[in-house]
């Protein structure tokens, strides 16, 4: 069956509008997560311009047991860790949103906009405002902590000289910070899209507030949690920017660290892509697992 | 709808095959480097275009910027492109462009010269320079950037090649604040005996000197001023107190770890004892240390000669002191880090002539070096005008009016142990003040000065001293896989 003139012209133009996307997805995507699987097969070395035979060799490496395997199962822990404060900030951010969409509460704007301001910051201005705060020697928390009496001597919160906690919890404390703005703002749209009827229908026969926002606003913002859930998880396993200018100690050091600091410090780009693909797979694992358990809890109309 | 597909799927790899060759980098890895003088010639009739890449601090941009441009009106044949690049992605900018068209010449950290020259991506320029070009310059930085591939020797060696010009050279010491100091002696804090050790730049402070003196310090700008932000010194560079116990990372090439050494615990410890048992030192990593010293939080403060402008404009009244010594070790001399910068030449450039004669330019230039020098950019990389007694050693010549007094210290650094200062200075005794290329220098990967920084800093969160000696030989064996990698990535088997 031949198609029409018309319809052929408006396959041709979708084209064209669609192409600048899937051709940017093809350079900056797909062929360099191509190229990555292949120099993590043949142990790419890029200065020297060498290659070995294919194999995975270099896969095994990171799991042989070496002083590689061990800072990979750091930068795996660490990160892990460090993802703490993605369900904090849903909690929090739930909790803020109800509060914030309360009809009766004095100045919501103003609060709405304080919580999202981070969100409109820039991370590296951010961090930089954080790294001043936490300074030990002059920093404004040790300051103030000194002043109320809870310490006595200065903590060092983001050195190498001050073991795992303190550094972690910083970035966790920060990433609350900047985060939670966003959520909440989500949630609260969430929250006033939801059809009054329904609480009107739940108070008629008796339900409380609480019972309310168990079994109406929580299920009902469930599409909400979830597509949270997803970005928060992908954006927290990706974390970097937080040990490159916060704080790189032991502690801090995520996987895609580890990949930086193999590939670009030491030209280890066979190394560097194995655990790109790995953690590649991992993310696409996680993600679908996501989803999997998404069809089973999130509210669908 | 079959056909289209098969279409879609042959333009695709098409594509991906183009596309792919870009993240290949070939390279030719012939072991001869030897380059024929005549490539190094230039053609007065013919035009040249070559590209200068480079990272640094607005000013050092616009300084380079300048000189470049008097570079052009001095070879009206020869265009210069330059490309700056931010220093945090630099090298992986670089990296990135040997699978395209590298710049002619660029910056090169010392600290990846050694894996760049072994993979034989610089153009030897040992047959571009003269002998008089060669001897104008401090020996030690022709050593720096001198490298024999077929053993992978690095330094001056039978068979070894050039591959680079020194940028600048360092080096990285202690300074003072002079009104403080002078303030203690008023008050009688501190003696004037001990002003005076301070004062003598030719003599380095043992480590009982320095830190009875820290102590002394922290009693009056820390205790008695009620100051809890003060410190006597911000940090303590890490290499300069291994170095000055005569203790070292590894051994001569690298091959073998040597942190388990009594004199590389040693240090540690005292380095140690300078955060908790004397608390003269914080035990942060340092990133504020200028600010402290230029609000008069600390007296002590690291220093190195591109940070002469900002001092200067600052009206900071400061002196240099060499990096104390382990006075206990009769084989210790105060030994801190030196170099930075290489001026590399690519070997796929195709205008070898000009890019050297830019490099030469920048590095060995006299008016150049002049310029640079009274601008506070660096020390001169021209030996017998960094000793010019008149000039640049002078305290009223213009090229060293922003310069500290006592500047002649970065060049007795510079020029080692038995090196000519003294002479040109007419010192008496012996010459125990010197300096090194930064450890990470020696090494083919970096990855091990970052992880054996990691684990000091998790020593230097003992609160137990004991401890720390165990700990170090622990980490002895994962030191000594990270240099086997380093080893291994340039097929040398320990």
């Amino acid at each position: 069956m031949r198609k029409s003139k018309l319809k052929r012209k408006e396959r041709l133009v979708s084209l064209v509008f669609v192409s600048p996307l899937f051709i940017g997805f093809i350079i900056f995507t797909l062929i360099p997560l191509i190229v990555a699987i292949i120099y993590g097969f043949i142990d790419y070395m890029p200065l020297r311009g060498t290659f070995t035979t294919p194999s995975f060799q270099v896969y095994k490496r990171l799991f042989d047991g070496s002083f590689v395997t061990t800072g990979f199962k750091h930068a795996i822990f660490n990160t892990l860790i460090l993802m703490l404060s993605i369900p904090i900030n849903l909690l929090l951010g739930l909790g803020l949103s109800a509060l914030l969409t309360q009809k009766n509460m004095k100045g919501r704007t103003f609060f709405r906009t304080v919580l999202y301001l981070p969100a409109v910051t820039g991370s590296v201005a951010i961090i930089l405002v954080w790294k001043l705060l936490f300074n030990e020697t002059h920093g404004l928390v040790n300051i103030l902590l000194k002043n109320l009496g809870i310490i006595k001597e200065n903590i060092n919160w983001l050195g190498i000289t001050s073991g795992s906690a303190y550094p972690r919890f910083v970035i966790i404390l920060k990433n609350i910070w900047g985060g939670i703005g966003g959520v909440t703002i989500l949630y609260i749209a969430g929250i006033l899209n939801i059809p009054k009827v329904l609480y009107e229908a739940a108070e008629i026969d008796g339900a409380t507030k609480f019972r309310q926002f168990i079994s109406i606003t929580i299920p009902l913002l469930s599409p909400i949690t979830f597509y949270q859930l997803i970005v928060s998880v992908i954006g927290g396993l990706q974390s970097f920017m937080d040990t490159q200018l916060l704080s790189n100690t032991k502690a801090t050091q995520t996987i895609v660290y580890f990949i930086y600091d193999n590939g670009i410090n030491n030209y280890q780009y066979g190394y560097a892509s194995a655990a790109s693909v790995l953690f590649a797979i991992v993310v696409m694992v996680v993600t679908i697992a996501q989803f999997k358990i998404s069809n089973k809890l999130v509210y669908k109309e | 709808m079959k056909n289209r597909k098969g279409i879609l799927i042959i333009f695709l790899l098409l594509l991906i095959t183009t596309l792919s060759g870009c993240f290949f980098a070939s390279n030719n890895n012939d072991i001869n480097d030897v380059v024929d003088d005549s490539m190094f010639v230039l053609d007065p009739n013919k035009e040249y275009k070559i590209e200068f890449m480079m990272w640094g601090a607005d000013n050092e941009i616009n300084n380079y910027s300048a000189l470049i441009d008097s570079f052009m009106d001095l070879y009206p044949n020869i265009t210069v492109t330059i490309t700056t690049q931010d220093s945090t992605t630099y090298m992986s900018v670089l990296t990135g462009r040997l699978s395209g068209t590298m710049p002619d010449v660029f910056y090169l950290p010392e600290y990846d010269f050694r894996v760049w020259a072994d993979s034989g991506r610089l153009l030897s320029i040992s047959n571009g320079l003269t002998e008089e070009e060669k001897n104008s310059i401090w020996p030690t930085a022709l050593d720096w950037y001198s490298y024999n591939r077929e053993t992978k020797k690095l330094g001056i060696s039978e068979g070894s090649n050039l591959y680079c010009l020194p940028k600048d050279i360092g080096p990285w010491t202690l300074m003072y604040n002079v009104d403080m100091i002078d303030e203690m002696v008023k008050n009688e804090k501190l003696t004037e005996d001990e002003s005076n050790k301070l004062k003598d730049s030719s003599k380095a402070l043992t480590w009982e000197e320095f830190t009875d003196i820290c102590v002394k310090i922290q009693n009056y700008f820390g205790k008695e001023k009620n100051n809890d932000r003060f410190f006597a010194i911000p940090y303590y560079e890490l290499s300069s107190a291994i170095w000055s116990n005569n203790a070292d990372y590894f051994d001569e090439n690298a091959m073998n770890s040597k942190i388990n050494s009594d004199e590389f615990i040693e240090t540690i410890e005292w380095l140690w004892d300078l955060m908790y048992t004397y608390k003269v030192c914080p035990k942060s990593t340092g990133d504020s240390a200028q600010n402290m010293f230029l609000s008069n939080n600390s007296v002590f403060c690291w220093v190195g000669p591109y940070l002469t402008p900002m001092y200067y404009q600052q009206k900071m009244n400061y002196r240099l002191i060499p990096v104390p010594y382990n006075g206990n070790n009769n084989n210790a001399k105060s030994t801190t880090w030196i170099g930075t910068l290489g001026l590399a030449l690519s070997k796929t450039s195709k205008s070898p002539a000009a890019s050297l004669a830019l490099m030469k330019y920048l590095s060995i230039n006299q008016d150049a070096q002049i310029d640079l020098t009274t601008r506070g950019q660096l020390l001169p990389n021209n030996k017998s005008l960094a000793l010019d007694k008149n000039e640049f050693l002078s305290s009223t010549s213009n090229i060293s009016k922003i310069w500290p007094i006592n500047k002649e210290l970065y060049c007795d650094i510079v020029d080692g142990f038995n090196g000519d200062t003294n002479n040109a200075l007419n010192i008496s005794g012996k010459d125990l003040i010197g300096g090194k290329v930064r450890p990470h220098y020696y090494t083919f990967e970096n990855s091990w000065l970052n992880a054996l920084e990691v684990e000091i800093g998790q020593i230097y969160a003992l609160k137990d001293k004991t401890k720390i000696r165990q700990t170090i030989l622990d980490y002895n064996s994962t030191m000594q896989s990270y240099l086997d990698r380093s080893n291994q990535s340039a097929g040398i088997t320990n």
